[in-house]
């Protein structure tokens, strides 16, 4: 069994490198950024909210919070728009991809933590 | 078959998960947890044809296999929910496609499991490994599901 149980074990690692997505690993914490830009689209659901918003001249992708919890904290989707100006506070891919994941955001000057 | 899963997940069904505030995280919870009982009780019936638990073991997996194969269905079920939310990303995430092979395979030992039960009896040894496999295949569909998120 012991090749089993080692191919068991070592099996995930193959994955680990690849294209992370969700994990917090690949969000670079040591790299706050703060962009405020104009929501270019938005969606508000499950397993979690995105928008797009241009800033820079360059299209980045925010990465929000599953639905229950956005609804919790106020950020519903007749708030979080497309067209509404936003300010958004996260972590950017490690892999210097335009994504980032928000911490929080604020529309209207009311601010939405969204950890 | 990428054609099949943007048709369900752009379904009024599809959106109708994504926009759920109760239903995702339901699932979410209620597949967690359908795991958690599935694997005690695949264990239990485990760890008796290795000897180190109820014994018969014949007649401890007569009384248990009907409840786990109940809440096999629930955690299918529930994670067809979470599935049809993202369908294509998931269909493409490599840890998902590694976990149905072995998900295949778990299913495919307890065919042989059955069957040598009724052919050689639960003490031999092809019953024992399966046994082991068990154990080692429905961790390793768990694990797997679990680094969905993470690939």
């Amino acid at each position: 069994m012991r090749p089993i149980l080692a191919a068991a074990v070592a099996l995930p690692l193959l994955f680990l490198p690849a294209q992370a997505h969700h994990g917090w690993g690949s969000y670079d914490a040591t790299k706050p950024l703060t962009i405020s830009a104009t929501i270019d689209q938005v969606t508000i659901g499950n397993p979690h909210g995105d928008l797009m918003l241009t800033f820079e001249g360059e299209m980045w992708h925010v990465t929000l919070a599953p639905l229950s919890r956005m609804n919790a904290r106020g950020a519903t989707a007749d708030i979080v728009k497309q067209g509404a100006a936003v300010t958004v506070h996260g972590y950017p891919k490690r892999d210097g991809t335009k994504e980032m994941r928000a911490e929080w955001i604020e529309i209207d000057g009311k601010r939405y933590p969204l950890r | 078959m990428d054609t099949l899963w943007l048709t369900l997940q752009e379904s009024g069904y599809g959106l109708f998960v994504r926009n759920s505030v109760i239903l995702y995280p339901a699932a979410n919870v209620l597949h967690v947890l359908g795991v958690m009982a599935f694997f005690g009780l695949v264990a239990t019936m485990d760890l008796a044809l290795l000897g180190v638990g109820g014994r018969p073991a014949k007649q401890v997996i007569g009384r248990l296999r009907p409840f786990a194969v109940a809440l096999l269905l629930l955690i299918a079920a529930t994670g067809s929910v979470l599935f049809v939310a993202e369908a294509v990303a998931i269909a493409a995430n490599s840890a998902f496609q590694f976990k149905i092979v072995l998900l295949g395979l778990a299913l495919a030992n307890v065919i042989v499991n059955e069957w040598a039960l009724r052919s050689q009896g639960e003490g031999a040894k092809l019953a024992r490994l399966t046994a082991l496999v068990s154990l080692v295949a429905w961790l390793g569909v768990a694990a797997l599901g679990r680094l969905i998120a993470y690939v």
